[in-house]
């Protein structure tokens, strides 16, 4: 019997995990996809917003405003990447002019330090690859980037070093409630008992709500597609480059990864299924009229990936995070969409204080607050690569040339704390198969190392989730 | 120690050239990620290599076994030997390598040969819309995995694009008992040679949908259908007429791309059509020293011509340690005409102009007959007709050494009978 059940391993289940992780009791993660943050938390910008554009007095405004604040002490202690790049929101007309003035005092409203506005001239000297007709800009210096899937599971590895339980491929079908317990069952899996339930699948947390509650909170899917350009485009911007925001959402921007790769997007448009994640010609041409207006020079043609993410989009805008009013112990997170990555350390406090408030926590006695990434090995000093390679000579093998990964690099996350055991999740954790050529040389490699590693055969490897095996084992096929 | 030439990539181009820049006295290296020399040639098992250059229908690993016999032994292999970095310092390369038997280090060499091949072009440099399905290849990958891992990638399957590896894979699916249900290609002419459009669509009776393209791939994780369009003249597609052909596989035939990303660093200009650097007429880059031969230089339709390009760029490599020539340049455009889409290479430098050469080009779109002429100074010194020119196969005319009177650039335009 597990005193918490978390379910979902996106960002927000991760941040109350490793929140959680440091009190007494037992606790469990449980994830319906075959890896960790398959879903919002793979598929956004990695933006950590300084909160200039919640409405004033809301729980976005907040809990953005303070996990912003969180964040780089976070990534010093979970190792994990953090780009301080800065943002600016530019303005082309007169009307957007003025509504910076309005943001302006928004972002005073809601604890932003540090903004500025920039005139013309300032504006262009800090990203001459602008359009030259923009007529100002509010400048953002706490805005960062991250890569939200490794923040995720930074703090995911923190919580198991602490005790947490995490189980994969584990997707909720009923719970059950019983006296001071749940009963928490499972496609193909046998089930849980606790005594307390923390909802925070993302898109899918509604249908969860909807199992425990009479009251129901809808989710309505927002889809953003994106253009990722490569590195060769590394300085194009410097900073985060928003447009003014409308009533769709804070509009195309340009993102500088922490890994040198530009994130254009995304577009937004309400759609009907939850799992349509798929990009659309209307959508990457909306996306790329939007963005040649913030710089007409962006070079479309070093696109190396399109990709689409859903956003759990409710009704009023504003995060959901409440205690059931008629269940014990289980606590609802619905509809946290932008700015849920930044919003999300500052979530897992949040609902540590709503538990409290509920029942008593004590403070383990020794508790792992840090956790440490191990550096890809063509990243690393001279003096490590040597150590590295003479302990695992298989540093020396380079798999993934576009993005250096080696394949002990591989070995690593087939083998570690998370296992990562198809393509997708290795390249998650890599980036081997993420770059130039995505993966025309070292896919085929890569299955040959994790069917190696987990003893199966090549055509038991699959691509992404479950039944999807990249390979049909015989030669002849049936006609 | 000090190498004379280090030749990076060991498939066609870098066996040639690392054997033709040897000679007794000098220090060769030939540096080959993999654990076996011959490149692509490896996965390629259909015949059809060497009918120019050894005069018989060989298939690709035969090709790559007899070059690899001509090789001479004083030429220093280095297999599962990766390298991470190329700079030049003063007047000398600096390779760093690294490999799981030596871990990393660096070596030195008076000149580069760059033969480390082409990439595929993916599904997001053409764009295709739709879910990240499973079951979704490039065509080389589908083809190691039948090849050279003996694992079948589906059954059902719809090919993008008809370059020559999507034809050819669209006949070894067949053969290998997969029902492959048509061949897709957005312009209005194939991009394969014609010998394959026979062998591999019409022997087999795939229908090969000129005009066409792919809108959306189908599916939850994998993929079930992909959603067909006619495109108008400026490609785009249109709405009406669309269909959905069911398939479990798609390959995506649509083009190589030059792999020269360790030329990074280098900063050179480069040709907005070869995707490569410009050379002049012995391969030489605008670095001193440093070469750059077959796919990674231009996307070749036969590896024959690879072969030829990579005995130039060796022997130049050779002649460049041998005579120190680094002396000033001389050099002038190789110029073209409209019907054009490019040349290699793409400059001449006099300065060393010994021999004759080679300029191989393709032409923009497809003609009956032409006649090309290349002119210097207005004036006439070859001429080549052409039956069956088309995009998708290279041409070369040979420039005599002696037909250049002066050292002015020189032109090629093209005059189309029909």
């Amino acid at each position: 019997m597990y005193d918490y059940l978390i379910i979902g391993s996106g960002i927000v289940g991760s941040a109350i995990a490793r929140e959680l992780s440091f009190f007494e009791g037992a606790i469990c993660l449980v994830e319906k996809s075959s890896d960790i943050t398959n879903g919002q938390t793979i598929a956004n910008s990695g933006i950590i917003h300084s909160g200039h554009d919640p409405k004033v007095g809301s729980l976005k405004a907040r809990l953005c405003v303070k996990g912003n604040d969180l964040y780089e002490n976070l990534a010093l202690k979970l190792d994990f990447p953090l780009l301080k790049t800065g943002a600016l929101v530019v303005a082309f007309t007169e009307e957007e002019l003025s509504n910076l003035d309005e943001l302006f005092v928004r972002a005073r409203k809601n604890g932003v330090k540090e903004i500025a506005r920039l005139t013309k001239e300032e504006t262009l000297k800090l990203e001459p690859n602008l359009n030259e007709t923009l007529l100002g800009s509010l400048s953002l210096p706490s805005t960062k980037t991250t890569v939200p899937w490794e923040a995720s599971r930074a703090m995911l590895e923190n919580a198991i070093a602490n005790g947490l339980t995490l189980k994969l491929n584990h997707e909720v079908k009923e719970i059950n409630i019983k006296e001071n317990y749940y009963e928490v069952c499972f496609k193909n899996q046998p089930p849980i008992l606790t005594k307390g339930i923390i909802n925070a699948c993302g898109l899918f947390s509604d249908e969860i709500m909807g199992m425990l509650e009479d009251d129901l909170i809808q989710i309505y899917p927002r889809r953003g597609e994106y253009y990722t350009l490569s590195h060769g485009v590394k300085g194009f911007v410097s900073k985060v480059i928003y447009p003014v925001p409308s009533s769709l959402g804070k509009g195309v921007l340009m993102t500088p990864q922490p890994d040198g790769h530009l994130l254009v997007g995304p577009n937004a448009e309400d759609v009907s299924n939850k799992e349509d994640n798929q990009t659309t010609i209307k959508g990457l041409n909306e996306i790329k009229k939007q963005a040649l207006r913030l710089s007409n020079k962006l070079p479309f043609k070093e696109n190396i990936k399109n990709f689409a993410g859903l956003r759990a989009k409710i009704k009023g805008d504003d995060f959901y995070i409440n205690r059931s009013t008629k269940n014990k112990n289980v606590y609802h997170l619905v509809g946290i969409d932008s700015p849920g990555l930044t919003a999300a350390p500052a979530i897992g406090k949040y609902v540590i204080d709503l538990i409290k408030e509920d029942q008593a926590l004590r403070k383990k006695l020794n508790v792992v607050e840090t956790r440490t990434r191990l550096v890809p090995f063509f990243l690393d000093t001279k003096d490590n690569q040597k150590k590295r390679w003479l302990e695992h000579p298989s540093y020396g093998e380079l798999v993934c040339r576009c993005e250096r990964i080696s394949k002990q690099d591989i070995i690593n996350e087939v083998t570690g704390l998370i296992p990562a055991t198809s393509i997708k999740a290795i390249k998650k954790r890599t980036r081997a198969t993420a770059g130039l050529c995505q993966g025309g040389y070292c896919e085929s490699r890569i299955l040959e190392i994790i069917a190696s590693c987990t003893n199966k055969e090549l055509s038991e490897v699959n691509y992404y989730e479950e039944d999807t095996p990249i390979l049909i084992k015989e030669m002849k096929v049936e006609k | 120690m000090i190498y004379d030439v280090c030749v990076i990539g060991g498939g066609a181009a870098g066996i040639a050239s690392a054997k033709n820049s040897y000679e007794e006295g000098l220090k060769i290296r030939l540096i080959e990620r993999n654990n076996e020399l011959g490149g692509i040639l490896n996965q390629c098992i259909h015949s059809g290599f060497g009918i120019h250059h050894y005069i018989a229908e060989l298939t690709g690993p035969e090709y790559a076994d007899r070059i690899q016999n001509e090789l001479f032994d004083e030429i220093e292999v280095s297999l599962k030997t990766s390298v991470i970095k190329l700079e030049k310092q003063n007047n000398l390369f600096c390779l760093t390598l690294s490999s799981e038997k030596e871990g990393i280090y660096t070596i030195k060499s008076r000149a580069v040969i760059i033969s480390t091949g082409s990439y595929e072009r993916t599904r997001s440099q053409i764009e295709l819309p739709g879910k990240r399905l499973k079951g979704i290849f490039t065509a080389g990958s589908a083809q190691r995995y039948m090849n050279q891992l003996g694992y079948m990638v589906g059954k059902k399957v719809v090919i993008l694009g008809s370059g020559d590896i999507g034809l050819i894979m669209a006949r070894r699916m067949t053969l290998e008992g997969a029902k492959v249900q048509a061949v897709i290609e957005l312009m209005k002419h194939s991009n394969g040679l014609t010998r394959n459009i026979v062998s591999c669509l019409e022997d087999f009776d795939i229908p090969l949908y000129l005009s066409h393209t792919i809108t959306d791939v189908i599916g939850d994780t994998c993929l079930k259908a992909v959603e067909v369009s006619k495109v108008d003249e400026h490609l785009k597609p249109l709405e009406e007429g669309k269909f959905r052909i069911e398939c479990d596989t798609l390959l995506l035939s649509v083009g190589l791309i030059p792999e020269i990303s360790l030329l990074d660093d280098f900063n050179l200009d480069k040709d907005k059509k070869t995707k490569s650097v410009l050379v002049n007429q012995t391969y030489q880059t605008s670095v001193d020293g440093l070469f750059v031969c077959g796919n990674s230089l231009q996307i070749h339709d036969l590896v024959d011509f690879v072969s030829k390009e990579a005995e130039i760029a060796g022997r130049s490599a050779r002649n460049y340690v041998l005579n120190n020539e680094k002396h000033p340049r001389d050099e002038q455009d190789v110029l073209f005409d409209e019907h054009l889409s490019y040349v290699v290479p793409q400059q001449i430098d006099f300065s060393i102009l010994k021999d004759d050469f080679e300029v191989s080009f393709r032409v923009k779109e497809k003609y009956e007959e032409i006649n090309v002429f290349v002119y210097q100074e207005d004036k006439q010194i070859k001429n080549k007709r052409i039956k069956f020119a088309l995009p998708s196969e290279m041409e070369k005319i040979t420039i005599e050494q002696g037909s250049l009177s002066s050292k002015a650039s020189i032109k090629i335009m093209v005059e189309v009978i029909k």
